[in-house]
């Protein structure tokens, strides 16, 4: 109970250092956000004036404080380029993001650990020697290329969907489920690959060790030992890894929301950095490290609980 | 129990024989211990006895009789059939020849698991029994524990357990005693008499300390180089050793010296 | 029968071919980049344009030469500033250790979960785009994940007996740490350094086919790509030329990362 209270003391911490410093990034250090947007040419009473409307005057953490508020309470700002509250921008991108990243990682989770059980139970079998050899193949894909090549082959040469074509799940939640398959798909493969490679790495560290041999000496089969011995010896990195997965997914969902034309965080954030809009950015950017942040902390607990050694 | 005949045992990774034309017998309820410095071929021996070397990593000549059964022409399911249920084996490091991550009592059952039917309920009571025989003081609260929470000696007792659990005729037990303290030492040789003695399970002590395997075992066979040097009654080859290998481990263990009143 | 490695041999292979190609493209290439054939527009790969020609009638096949000069000379700068960093930073801090040491493991520990992409983008919109911009946010990106794998092989070489007789003998501690210990950490240097390419590849192409990386006229496989996806159905060619390139150039870095890392086995002791 004391470590939980120490940790989350410690995440509380490193949330408000992180969105300090996501504010002191985009809003301080830019400069004058008032010339950026309305141009050198502006007079300096419509320059004044923009600059009161956002709140760009006055000492660093008051305006910090009127942010942090911002952000809870509602509004979370507003943009520098539309005429929109940041909240009404992020909209449903979030949900529709959080949709793009589960889907990927359940697709993650479902092929990468049949695939790394079935393959590492016999490690000079022909189903190890051949994953062994695609997995690097796959891990070097990058997300986005994946992407262009699965629009080519399952939307423009299969038509299986139109690629650009997204559809919102408000107008037909089985056609937004069918279009977020494929870029779910492009970010879980590379990923699943990585995943892969790294629990046969632990299957085979495990099985070379002592107590795999006393379960042989026991008379258990190949299937056994996998599963009831060395199965919960990997579990440990396995989790680690795949909390980092996630953090990975989001990143990646970024630039794919871009290749499919999904109305995403990804897709606000890079037209936010584009234009120069630095609350919406900020907003985007800090919403993305909490969850990271939060995630990694939820790891380390599950953690902690999954090893014995550690619990005493 | 246990009759091993010409046994010549080629690693495919290397080039000459480990084991060289051994022939050795351990009798029903008799402990033959094999001594041999390291690289003598003793260990390659009892993990082909217990079937834990992979049969494609080698070529073995010769047979392995357990009690009639060639271990090495047996197909691989009868081999399993035997591993657990008639040999079980016991080794150097109880810590990590122990699953980290499960408890110990699970791991005393494991071979009535494989084995047999027994339900949940028995499979506990005779892993509980089993811990008593081994001399565990308190079977109930050792049996949740995880390997990580018990001595060095304790440990070593729950494999001690977990081999004989089911009654094999054969213990084969690998240098059980090298990585304990002494006193301990002392209190496993004593158990695992005990266990000779009263449940009349055959023991094969395999290790390169003499002074131990002459107070456990009845006869003992030296190993140099992959060939048995010498093979015999304990006390006939500690006072009469006729190989001057055999003459050498003799004399170079420590003697105790009596001290000056 | 020694195991081949089989990692090392295909990485060293690809890496050095890729390599090759860039090198020599830098001087010659069968047409210049940007030059424009108003003619020959989307023409499939043949003899002439070994790639095909793109929606302006140049060469693919140049332009992906000179687009993989640039990822390939960014992503040697890049590595090259994380190295520096992390080797200066790590060594000292995994040396001496400390409370800068433990500074720097918080830091890095927060660090570390973050996607680095996420923190370049984050300077690339403060700081502007552009080939050096990109170069500089994602080297000194880098930085902590390097200094954390150096750091770690510090920490485990300092408590070692060569380096406690080298104490004896009076030799000073930077002696003790770039002619003792350094050797000894370069076989996991060596494979951090390859995924580092892998890495640094990646990133560069993601922030490129962004629009937020390397901008015209500088020739990027981001860029290309990106271009190259409006024309998926007429000219399936280009895009899959300019994916395919930066496919070899991630592969061939991260097999031999993997081949070096395994050579690692033999050093242990």
């Amino acid at each position: 109970m004391r470590y939980f209270l120490k940790k989350f003391a410690a995440l509380m911490i490193t949330l408000f250092i992180v969105s300090l410093l996501a504010f002191l990034a985009f809003q301080v250090i830019p400069g004058d956000a008032a010339t950026a947007k309305l141009g050198t040419e502006a007079t300096p009473e419509k320059l004044e004036a923009f600059r009161e409307e956002m709140g760009l005057n006055g000492p660093v953490l008051p305006r910090y404080g009127r942010w942090l508020g911002d952000f809870f309470s509602g509004t979370m700002g507003r943009s520098y380029t539309y005429d929109m509250t940041v909240r009404d921008m992020l909209g449903s991108r979030i949900a529709v993001t959080g949709v793009l990243t589960a889907m990927s990682f359940v697709l993650v989770v479902l092929i990468a650990i049949p695939v790394s059980l079935l393959s590492s139970r016999k490690p000079n079998g022909i189903a190890s020697k051949i994953v062994s050899a695609v997995n690097p193949v796959v891990m070097a894909v990058p997300p986005f290329f994946l992407g262009i090549l699965l629009s080519f082959v399952f939307g423009l040469i299969l038509k299986l969907f139109t690629p650009g074509g997204y559809i919102s799940y408000s107008e037909s939640v089985g056609g937004f489920l069918g279009y977020m398959v494929f870029p779910a798909i492009a970010i879980a493969l590379p990923k699943s690959a990585m995943t892969i490679r790294l629990l046969r790495a632990a299957v085979f560290d495990e099985l070379e060790k002592d107590y795999v041999r006393t379960a042989f000496s026991r008379g258990a089969n190949g299937r056994r030992v996998l599963y009831r011995h060395v199965l919960r010896n990997t579990l440990i990195p396995l989790i680690t890894f795949l909390a980092l997965t996630v953090a990975d997914i989001v990143a990646s969902s970024i630039v794919v929301e871009q290749v499919f034309g999904v109305p995403g965080l990804g897709r606000l954030l890079v037209s936010s950095i584009s234009n120069r809009d630095f609350p919406v950015a900020q907003a985007v950017i800090v919403i993305i490290a909490f969850v990271v942040i939060v995630l990694n902390f939820l790891s380390d607990l599950i953690y902690r609980r999954v090893d014995p050694r550690v619990r005493a | 129990m246990l009759d091993i005949q010409n046994l010549t045992i080629t690693l495919n990774m290397s080039g000459d024989p480990v084991v060289r034309d051994v022939s050795l017998t351990v009798n029903d309820g008799e402990a033959l211990g094999l001594v041999g410095e390291s690289g003598s071929g003793k260990t390659v021996t009892a993990l082909t006895i217990a079937g834990l070397l992979p049969r494609r990593a080698m070529t073995a000549t010769g047979e392995i009789l357990l009690d009639g059964a060639d271990l090495l022409t047996c197909s691989r399911d009868a081999l399993r059939r035997h591993q657990g249920r008639d040999i079980g084996m016991i080794f150097q490091e109880p810590m990590t020849s122990l699953n980290p991550l499960m408890r110990v009592g699970k791991q005393v059952e494991e071979s009535i698991r494989i084995h047999t039917n027994a339900t949940k309920a028995q499979r506990r009571e005779r892993a509980l029994s089993a811990m008593a025989a081994a001399e565990l003081s308190d079977p109930e609260a050792i049996y949740d524990k995880y390997p990580h929470e018990l001595s060095g000696g304790m440990r070593q007792r729950v494999m001690i357990a977990a081999a004989i659990i089911t009654d094999p005729g054969l213990l084969i037990a690998d240098e059980p005693t090298t990585a304990l303290d002494v006193t301990i030492q002392a209190q496993i040789i004593a158990l695992l008499k005990r266990i000779n003695k009263e449940k009349g399970i055959s023991i094969l002590f395999i290790s390169h300390d003499l002074s131990v395997v002459r107070r456990l075992c009845t006869r003992v066979a030296v190993m140099q180089d992959g060939r048995i040097v010498e093979q015999g009654d304990v006390e006939d080859t500690f006072s009469n050793p006729k190989d001057p290998y055999t003459q050498k481990l003799i004399a170079s263990i420590p003697q105790r010296r009596k001290r000056n009143e | 029968m020694k195991k081949k490695n089989y990692n090392l041999i295909i990485g060293t292979v690809i890496t050095a071919l890729m390599v090759s190609l860039i090198l020599v493209g830098m001087i010659y290439t069968p047409y210049a980049p940007n030059e424009i054939d108003g003619m020959n527009k989307m023409a499939p790969p043949s003899v002439q344009h070994l790639l095909g020609t793109d929606n302006m009638g140049r060469d693919i096949f140049s332009r992906v030469l000179a687009g993989a000069g640039t990822t390939l000379l960014i992503a040697v700068c890049v590595v090259a500033i994380g190295v520096a960093g992390g080797l200066l930073l790590g060594a000292l801090t995994g040396y001496f250790g400390g409370w800068p040491d433990l500074i720097l493991m918080r830091v890095s520990d927060v660090l570390t979960a973050f996607p680095s992409f996420l923190l370049a983008l984050v300077v690339i919109s403060i700081a502007g785009s552009g080939k050096y911009k990109v170069i500089w946010a994602l080297g000194i990106l880098f930085i902590p994940s390097f200094s954390r794998m150096i750091r770690a092989e510090y920490v485990r070489c300092r408590d070692q007996d060569y380096v406690r007789s080298a104490r004896l003998m009076g030799a000073s501690h930077p002696r003790i740490m770039t002619a003792h210990i350094l050797p000894n950490t370069m076989p996991v240097l060596l494979s951090t350094i390859a995924i580092g390419f892998n890495n640094a590849v990646l990133a560069e192409a993601s922030m490129s086919y962004l629009g937020l990386g390397v901008q015209p006229p500088d020739a990027s496989l981001g860029r290309m790509l990106a271009e190259s996806q409006s024309y998926l159905f007429g000219a399936p060619w280009y895009a899959i030329s300019t994916g395919v390139a930066i496919v070899l150039l991630i592969l061939g870095f991260s097999l031999l990362g993997d081949g070096l890392s395994r050579r690692r086995a033999v050093y242990d002791a």
